[in-house]
């Protein structure tokens, strides 16, 4: 009788060990590159459709700032610098402190839009083989690791032939979700960046909200845009890629 | 003790109306836990204008009469006619036109209201009727000067003398011109000096007005001058006479 | 010499008996004068302080707000009213309107430093509140300027808990956060320029209170979420409103003209209440001062046994006897209830000059001074009401005055 245990033991790892593989191979935040700009376009899909444009700036794991696009969101900026969110604004001479979960439009938070770190702030719990119109899946059971993790339990479904996310649904402590990612285009090459994906809320509307990669550049980024005390290096920024 | 078949015949004087028909007349009532049999059957007829004293000691059923007499109550058995109608047989607005303006009484303790004066008292029996002012003014004023209180009008019964009292309780039983007065012990409660004038005035009233007196009392000084005289005893007529010095009123 | 002035002869036989009826019955009036004194008071304190405290006496709403309102839709009560200067204009050409301010309500999030709080925010016009003589409660500091803010010069004014909470006062900078009417963030920095209260805790903890003109920027609009109207005189309250709606119908979008109780159901409940608690009261008087003078007009009809019997003897009739038994009562009704008023009016008087602080009513903050109210209407009501009071009190002694039977009454002692 206390054999099974033992065996389970003994097994889990090498049960594990190839899920632990899979979760790394596809952790988009992870393998984006250490730094790069891009431009998302978020639209929350309602009737009539309302989407904003911002441009992500990231600097390794734990910088990134998002900058609203348009004439009206001049000089307002979501930054985060490790676990903590701030909120630029002309308006307010001070950054206000504000919660990664803030929703920028429709269901879609800052960490889902910029990315959650599976390997880094999950562990797997359970791992199963599935199937789906064909597809092999593997479904990875998460639970957070520390206070860093935005959801306290992911479902992590991993295509395992491309080694790629098809969605992560979020789950309440209970196991009720509630959201689901759904992601749906990949750009090419072999980086797995997302171009396109979809949020659905179950909790409360049902509402969906598609996120939309609409440029990505690598490069290297000036560490004064992160600086939270000095907006130097942003105003540099507005002037030259001013918006209509 | 005569019994209910051989009571004194009445005295009927031939020619005159009757005002009273009473017959047969049975009444009983009670006092607290015990029955009382107040008229044991009485026949009687008073024309009108007499003056007649209804004599008998106290419990002979005396003011029981004079209440069936007045409607004030109602008989057990038999009739009281007044003017040929039978007194039973009135409504209740009927009879109350017939204390206004039929009947006046006069009690032994002269039962005057307290809260009006002399005057207030004797009009108000014209005043209930609806008499306009100026006319109750001047019956009320002719009946207190005709009872000797034309000067004590506006004082209350609380500030008269006994005799004044009674005078003005016979006023207001005169005041409204009945056809009969039903006067109860009105000398009991007063001295004889005072009692021999209140007579004195029943007498001259009778005569001068022609009202009919019936006079319930054991003063001697009445009986005695009472042409008519009918004894009651446990609630029977045991006697029915004509007698004293003078016949004032009434018709032969 | 009619039945009335005997009645009022017979009352003055037994003076102390009449005189202790008289005090029982000008004491109930009195009580309910006070009563009635003290609701009114009490519904004139609350229902002034509703409205002189924000609300105005009418708001003139887009109609398709107030299906919202108190939902949780995910913006509600977005600023939705366009063109209201014009439309402000109009409404301040009714007559008894002495203003109509701006209105713009949102949620937002407050910082100070680390150091962050929920708020609901109220912008307004602070000149045009004034016309409409609303109540700044200031606990510190001063009240909004009147000229709209330039840019970077944002004034504030924090409820007094929300203050304590961030650790704020007069002259702190503090940055308010909010969805702008396109759904994106905004930041502002305001300076607080002094600390108010409402008179309720919880929204002490809550209320941050501006210039409209600072919530458009923040909000990035022109519109404004209502109008709220204020009049010299809240009695005037239905005709304006019947005055506005006839004006303001037929626009586009439709416009709701909505008066201060159905905004502040509250108070209905508050009205409600006290009148439950007012007419109880009244019963309970209305049995003790009928039961009381019940007892003395039946002893004084006892004691006239043989008196009542010979007014019946000598004509009188039963309706004669029970008028003016009844005429007793009614007089002592009339009597005893004018008594009550003018005692009461001085009682009344007494107790406004001592000028007595009445104690917070649950979740307010600071007392009121009691001042009691009468209407001109309340002593011919008290009047009436003894009237019917000792009418009823008259029943079993008239009934029993009429049903004696006259020779038992004249036999009696």
């Amino acid at each position: 009788m206390v054999f099974l245990p033992v065996l389970a033991l003994v097994l889990a790892p090498a049960a594990v060990a190839p899920a632990a593989d899979i979760l790394k191979k596809s952790d988009v935040a992870a393998l984006a590159p250490t730094s790069f700009r891009a431009r998302l376009r978020i639209t929350a899909l309602r009737e009539p459709p309302d989407s904003m444009d911002v441009e992500v700036w990231r600097s390794g794991e734990s910088k990134s700032l998002v900058r609203f696009l348009g004439s009206k969101e001049r000089g307002k900026y979501l930054l985060r610098l490790a676990d903590a969110v701030w909120f630029l604004a002309p308006g307010a001479r001070k950054p206000v402190k504000m919660s990664p979960a803030h929703r920028l439009r429709g269901s879609a938070s800052l960490d889902d839009i910029l990315g959650i770190h599976y390997g880094r702030d999950y562990v797997i719990e359970s791992a199963a083989e599935t199937e789906e119109a064909g597809d092999a899946l593997v479904v990875l059971d998460l639970a957070a690791k520390g206070r860093r993790a935005p959801y306290p339990k992911v479902r992590y479904v991993v295509r395992r032939a491309t080694e790629r996310p098809v969605r992560a649904e979020y789950l309440l402590p209970s196991g009720k979700t509630s959201s689901v990612v759904e992601f749906l285009e990949w750009e090419e090459g072999s980086r797995p960046v997302v171009r396109r994906l979809v949020l659905t809320d179950r909790l409360r509307s049902g509402l969906r909200t598609e996120v939309t990669l609409l440029e990505m550049e690598e490069r290297t980024i000036p560490a004064g845009l992160f600086d939270l005390s000095d907006p130097t290096e942003r105003k540099k920024l507005e002037e030259r890629s001013p918006e209509e | 003790m005569p019994d209910q078949g051989s009571s004194p015949r009445p005295l009927v004087p031939e020619s005159a109306p009757p005002i009273f028909e009473v017959s047969g007349l049975r009444k009983s009532y009670r006092l607290g836990a015990v029955t009382i049999e107040a008229l044991r059957g009485v026949d009687l007829v008073v024309t009108r204008g007499e003056f007649v004293v209804v004599a008998g000691p106290s419990g002979c059923g005396k003011t029981t009469l004079f209440n069936l007499l007045g409607a004030l109550d109602g008989p057990d058995s038999g009739r009281v006619r007044f003017e040929g109608s039978d007194l039973g047989r009135l409504t209740a607005a009927e009879k109350t036109l017939f204390l206004r303006r039929k009947i006046g009484f006069v009690f032994q303790s002269f039962n005057l209201i307290p809260v009006l004066t002399a005057y207030e008292n004797v009009e108000y029996p014209l005043w209930i009727d609806g008499l306009g002012r100026a006319e109750r003014q001047r019956r009320t004023e002719e009946v207190l000067a005709s009872v000797g209180l034309a000067g004590r009008m506006r004082q209350r019964p609380d500030q008269l003398s006994g005799g004044e009292r009674q005078r003005v309780a016979l006023a207001r039983g005169l005041v409204h011109d009945p056809r009969v007065i039903l006067a109860d012990e009105p000398t009991a409660n007063l001295d004889s000096k005072t009692g021999a004038e209140i007579v004195e005035l029943l007498a001259r009233t009778n005569s001068l007005r022609g009202t009919t007196f019936l006079i319930a009392t054991h003063d001697p000084a009445i009986i005695e001058r009472s042409p008519r005289r009918v004894r009651l005893l446990d609630g029977r007529v045991v006697a029915d006479e004509l007698g004293g010095p003078s016949r004032p009123g009434g018709a032969r | 010499m009619k039945f009335a002035v005997i009645a009022l002869r017979n009352l003055a036989r037994s003076r102390r008996r009449t005189l202790l009826s008289l005090l029982i019955v000008a004491a109930g009036t009195i009580v309910i004068l006070l009563t009635a004194g003290f609701i009114r008071f009490s519904f004139e304190g609350l229902r002034e302080a509703i409205i002189h405290g924000g609300l105005g006496q009418i708001e003139v709403v887009p109609r398709s707000d107030i299906a919202n309102r108190g939902s949780s839709a995910e913006r509600p009560g977005l600023p939705g009213l366009k063109g209201w200067q014009e439309l402000r204009n109009a409404i301040e050409a009714t007559p008894h309107v002495l203003a109509a301010g701006g209105l713009v309500q949102f949620t937002g999030l407050l910082s100070k430093g680390e150091r962050s709080a929920a708020v609901f925010a109220v912008a307004i016009e602070p000149d045009r509140e004034r016309r409409m003589r609303f109540e700044v409660k200031l606990r510190e500091g001063a009240d909004l300027p009147d000229a709209a803010p330039s840019e970077g010069d944002e004034a504030v004014l924090l409820g007094t808990v929300l203050a304590r909470n961030l650790g704020a006062g007069t002259g702190d900078v503090l940055t308010l956060m909010s969805l702008t009417a396109d759904g994106t963030l905004n930041a502002l920095d305001l300076r607080v320029v002094g600390l108010i209260t409402t008179g309720l805790q919880d929204v002490d903890s809550r209320i941050v209170k501006m210039h409209l003109a600072s919530a458009q920027r923040l909000l990035a609009t022109r519109e404004i979420s209502s109008l709220i109207v204020g009049l010299d005189d809240t009695s005037r309250t239905p005709e304006v409103q019947a005055a506005l709606e006839r004006r303001l119908g037929g626009r586009e979008p439709s416009l709701a003209v909505v008066d201060w109780k159905t905004r502040a159901p509250f108070y209905g409940q508050v009205e409600s209440l006290y009148l439950g608690i007012f007419w109880f009261l009244g019963s309970v008087i209305f049995a003790l001062v009928c039961l009381s003078t019940s007892n003395t007009l039946l002893m004084s009809v006892m004691e006239r046994v043989r008196e009542i019997g010979t007014l019946l003897a000598i004509g009188t009739s039963r309706a004669q006897v029970a008028a003016i038994v009844l005429l007793e009562a009614l007089w002592l009704g009339v009597l005893g209830a004018l008594a009550g008023d003018l005692l009461g009016i001085g009682i009344i008087a007494g107790i406004n000059g001592l000028g007595i602080q009445m104690p917070p009513p649950p979740g307010a903050t600071g007392g009121i001074e009691l001042r009691l109210t009468t209407a001109p209407g309340d002593f011919a009501a008290t009047i009436v009401l003894m009237l019917v009071i000792l009418g009823v009190a008259a029943t079993v002694p008239v009934w029993m005055s009429v049903r004696l039977r006259i020779a038992e009454a004249l036999r009696h002692v």
